[in-house]
């Protein structure tokens, strides 16, 4: 299942729309709808943070999922969702140098980056809704930049080590070309992958278990 | 008019409480808005809604209707409902399954000869209504105008205007239990219906009379708004917005009726949405340049028209302006914001993998306006029904602005007022099922003597205070002028 948290905004149903198109699978819940403890158990194998306006709060529930799930379960943030992923990490947040609010924006995207892998050209794309970005001469250690308009501010991050994804722009507005194809890619990489190991895990766990009850008898 | 023999073929399906049937005149006998003089003669509640553009969704026919077979009014939870026979006062904390219930008992069917609309609920749902589905919002905004949440009025006949055919398509819905003796029935208060457009005094060159009293005054004054469009200009410094909607509401004493203001906006600013609509002591006038929800069976359309622009004097002029409009970066964000909104709320009620452009960014003309225009289709999902239809899309994006639930909030906290009906939608459910509501840009309002006119400036991200004040001002221009020309009388 994948859990979807709405932060309150103007898009989570494009978002929804959009991930429900490549997972059957998708619970869209609003953020103070629901707990930690409840995120928890309900085991999601991904978790979307949508965007949702302001600055989250070190305390709010975005910000709180990516420092408690964040090592485990994979998350990808938008908007103020990637805003939550680079708080979570220490990072400070400064104002983007030109808001931005349906516009189309140019990125140049690091294709050597896990979550731009499938994207071919570096200049994307994409439809931008911000005001606020990640400051990157405070930014940790462990987050990677894998973005950035022409304005040189932060446009996405992902974690070094765990599979934690943000994207400042809207992947999912009209304006992105290639949304889809980068919310595809995520899932194929952090979801439909270990699906499949797990599957086979548990087949040649099934198959061992087979024959050692065959040559216990 | 389909025979007896049919209506009973259709009835013997189980699927229908209501089989329309119809009786047609030649069009040429009465205008549409001498028609609505003689319904509004009766004292009886009564509506019209007709397009300024054949292109439109209502375009073809306009409808009319008066002697509401019920009348319902939703307010702060108590949904009233005068029928025929009493009145009924309900407490719910959603009036949409009390609406549902009703309609329920009234299921109808298209029949391909008739017009969209053969019966139904006509009325509005106001900006207010989605505190049904988001209590958290309204905080304690204070009454203006008098709009309900929701206000409907039940027809079960209905006066079509067929402007392709020349008809005047009289239409009455029989109750399928009961044939025969309901077929006559409707057939004959489809007689007294003709009698009564062919027979009422020419009403052309009465007048309804109207007089301004005391003259405008607005809610806030150019201080107050701009200082106010300063502060949701700070709302989005901060991200907390991506574009805000500030409406303001003028309001003047009045002696009479504005149905003739009515009359001179259609004149002067036709649009593919014009209402009039009167009932109770309240009389509405309003206009739009496109259908905001239309559910068509199981199709959802919602349709996104910004940018208003003149359009120029001669052709050349006419493309320079339209190059103009499709190269404002300012008109096309706030375009992208509102088509991604109209997305979302497509995307909370519609199945996946449904949801379609159906067109983008293009330019659409009326008379006298351009609009860049875009449009966006939907197959509900299985179960929901128009009803969630209007839940999903209110408040409308370009009243709001977006996010949003979080704009609405600022929106209480910096207009102190209800919006009523600017922001919410004016047009018909109909017995099928079907839908078709806009949402008023130019909107003026009567009651007990008060005329409201609403209207509205944007803000966006360098958007000056001054300049959403005089956007606020000119898009109440149309309706002002109107008001004007009516008090001088001269060219009615």
């Amino acid at each position: 299942m994948i859990l979807l948290i709405d932060h309150y905004d103007g898009f989570s149903y494009n978002l929804y729309q959009l991930v429900k198109k490549i997972h059957s699978d998708v619970s869209i819940v609003r953020s103070d709808q629901i707990t930690i403890e409840e995120i928890r158990q309900m085991k999601p194998q991904m978790i979307f943070l949508s965007s949702g306006g302001g600055k989250p709060e070190e305390d709010s529930l975005l910000v709180q999922t990516v420092k408690t799930f964040g090592k485990g379960i994979p998350i990808f943030g938008a908007g103020t969702g990637c805003l939550a992923v680079c708080l979570a990490f220490g990072a400070e947040l400064v104002h983007a140098k030109r808001q931005v609010y349906g516009e189309t924006v140019e990125i140049v995207v690091n294709t050597q980056s896990r979550m731009f892998r499938e994207i071919e050209k570096p200049c994307m794309k994409a439809g931008g809704y911000y005001s606020l970005t990640a400051d990157e001469t405070r930014l940790p250690d462990c987050l990677r930049i894998t973005a950035k308009n022409r304005d040189n501010d932060i446009m996405a991050v992902e974690h070094k080590e765990y599979p934690v994804y943000g994207v400042q722009f809207q992947p999912e507005s009209i304006l992105t070309q290639d949304g889809r194809k980068l919310i595809e890619y995520v899932l194929k990489e952090e979801v439909f992958s270990k699906m499949a190991s797990s599957r086979i895990l548990s087949k040649i766990k099934e198959i061992l278990k087979e024959r050692q009850s065959e040559e216990e008898m | 008019m389909i025979t007896m023999e049919e209506a009973k073929k259709l009835a013997s399906t189980g699927a229908y409480k209501r089989i329309p049937v119809s009786r047609e005149l030649y069009a040429d006998l009465r205008t549409p808005v001498e028609v609505l003089k003689i319904l509004k003669g009766t004292g009886e509640p009564c509506y019209l809604f007709e397009s300024g553009d054949d292109r439109a969704n209502w375009g073809r026919y306009t409808y009319l209707g008066y002697a509401p077979v019920m009348r319902l009014t939703c307010k702060d939870g108590v949904v009233t409902i005068n029928g025929p026979k009493r009145t009924k006062t309900k407490e719910t904390k959603d009036p949409k399954a009390v609406i549902r219930n009703i309609l329920k008992d009234y299921r109808s069917l298209k029949l391909p000869e008739m017009p969209g609309f053969t019966g139904g609920f006509a009325g509005y749902f106001s900006y207010d209504f989605m505190k049904y589905k988001e209590p958290s919002v309204l905080g304690s905004a204070k009454e203006k105008e008098g709009f309900f949440d929701a206000q409907l009025m039940l027809f079960d006949k209905v006066i079509a205007f067929d402007h392709f055919r020349q008809k005047i398509m009289l239409i009455a819905n029989i109750d399928a239990t009961d044939l025969e003796a309901d077929y006559f029935r409707a057939e004959n208060e489809l007689k007294e219906l003709e009698d009564l457009i062919r027979k009422s005094p020419d009403s052309r060159n009465s007048r309804e009379t109207f007089q301004v009293t005391k003259e405008f005054e607005p809610m806030l004054d150019q201080e107050d708004y701009c200082l106010t469009a300063e502060m949701c200009g700070e709302y989005i410094r901060e991200g907390d917005s991506f574009g805000m909607v500030l409406s303001n509401c003028m309001e003047a004493e009045i002696e009479g009726s504005i149905l003739d203001v009515y009359r001179v906006l259609r004149m002067f600013n036709p649009q593919p949405y014009m209402c009039y609509l009167s009932v109770d002591g309240m009389e509405i006038a309003a206009t739009s340049p496109g259908s905001f929800i239309k559910l068509s069976g199981e199709r959802l359309y919602t349709s996104i028209l910004t940018g208003k622009c003149s359009r120029g004097e001669s052709k050349k002029e006419d493309v320079r302006l339209e190059r103009e409009l499709s190269a404002n970066q300012e008109e096309q964000a706030w375009h992208h914001v509102l088509l991604d909104l109209g997305r979302n709320d497509m995307g909370k009620i519609c199945r996946i993998n449904t949801i379609k452009q159906e067109s983008y960014g293009g330019i659409c003309r009326c008379l006298h306006r351009m609009y860049l225009s875009s449009a966006v289709s939907g197959r509900i999902l299985k179960g929901l029904d128009g009803l969630d239809a209007v839940e999903a899309f209110l408040p409308a994006g370009i009243s709001s602005g977006g996010p949003k639930l979080k704009n609405s909030q600022l929106i209480y906290e910096l207009e102190q007022h209800k919006r009523g009906l600017y922001g919410g939608m004016i047009g018909y459910l109909d017995f099928s099922g079907d839908m078709d509501f806009c949402t008023p840009v130019q909107l003026v309002s009567a009651k007990d003597g008060k005329l409201f006119v609403r209207s509205s400036g944007r803000i966006g991200v360098s958007s000056q205070p001054e300049q959403v004040y005089q956007q606020y001002v000119n898009q109440a221009r149309a309706v002002l002028q109107a008001l004007e020309i009516v008090q001088k009388g001269e060219e009615l």
